[in-house]
């Protein structure tokens, strides 16, 4: 991942605001979607992203649906009750940090 | 360009032959590199396309070793990482509760206290419980499928029953094996986790 000490702490906020917009999505999904709202600049990496998909599964965040497609099986993850509800919680709390680092890194900007 | 089933189980074999043996990691890791061939790659032939996507999984698919799951190099880092996460907490309860009986035997007033004082009450306790998780333990070893979740399972039970057999043939028997054996009995809840995570993934596919 591009400037992974800046990105990693919101890794999993990203994947859960991108599963809150598409509804469910699949591993490749979300690295490519990432990659083309950043036009290219942010590269979520197989041993970054797959991690955290398991780890908001086990924290009944997401859950996940099977299905076959083309010749494979293909796993589909979506967010749970309590994981829409922590989306809100945790995009509020992304937006304050941004706002703060908005205010210590421009102050002219910041409101 | 879609790929064939010969293809898929192209990649299969390889991620098999790399030790990435467990069903719910390896149909996702399949799905990902037969995804990225198709998208990016479909221009030239597929043995070309496929050294350079297995080129990206690299680092990720490389085997690696542990301090918690195992000091070989015996499982994808990939792997490593979910089973870590697995393992961790029933170790932490375990450690932590033997150490509250050796500090219960050592610092505690009236440490007299042995096994005996309730041998029968407490054989029967753990008897009970031992037979229900064994029976459990079955049920998931006949079951189909291979998940990083039924490899937690079977590593916990065999911990359990190493102490179980430690414990049943031990000649000092003080609170240090009642704080043990309780651990054991905690660590239920570890096991019905991969127990329940292990059929929930069966009853997907």
């Amino acid at each position: 991942m591009k400037n992974s000490q800046l990105y990693k702490g919101s890794l999993n906020t990203i994947i859960m605001k991108l599963l809150e917009e598409k509804g469910r999505m699949y591993g490749y999904e979300i690295t490519q979607k990432v990659k083309e709202i950043t036009k290219g600049d942010l590269h979520i990496t197989e041993g970054a992203l797959y991690p955290a998909l398991h780890k908001l599964e086990a924290e009944g965040l997401l859950e996940v649906e099977v299905e076959r497609v083309d010749n494979r099986l293909r796993k589909y993850y979506k967010l749970t009750e309590k994981g829409t509800t922590e989306t809100v919680n945790r995009l509020a709390e992304l937006e304050d940090f941004i706002k703060n680092m908005q205010s210590i890194v421009n102050p002219k900007l910041s409101y | 360009m879609q790929l064939n089933s010969e293809q898929v189980e192209l990649i299969n074999s390889f991620l098999v032959k790399n030790e990435l043996v467990f069903d719910d990691m390896r149909f996702e890791i399949i799905d990902h590199i037969a995804s990225d061939v198709e998208e990016n790659y479909s221009e030239i032939p597929f043995h070309e396309a496929i050294k350079i996507v297995l080129k990206k999984w690299e680092t990720q698919i490389k085997l690696s070793n542990s301090f918690w799951v195992s000091s070989k190099d015996s499982f994808p880092q990939i792997i490593l990482s979910k089973l870590k996460r697995l393992f961790i907490p029933q170790v932490v309860l375990f450690i932590t509760v033997v150490i509250i009986g050796f500090l219960l035997k050592w610092y505690v007033p009236n440490t007299n206290y042995t096994y005996d004082n309730n041998k029968q009450t407490i054989q029967i306790i753990y008897g009970i419980w031992f037979f229900i998780a064994t029976a459990f333990a079955l049920n998931l070893f006949f079951s189909k499928g291979y998940t990083t979740n039924k490899y937690a399972f079977k590593r916990g039970f065999y911990f359990v029953c190493l102490w179980t057999v430690v414990f049943f043939f031990a000649s000092s028997q003080s609170i240090v094996y009642v704080a043990i054996l309780s651990a054991n009995i905690l660590s239920s809840v570890f096991l019905y986790q991969n127990y329940k995570a292990h059929f929930k993934f069966l009853k997907r596919i």
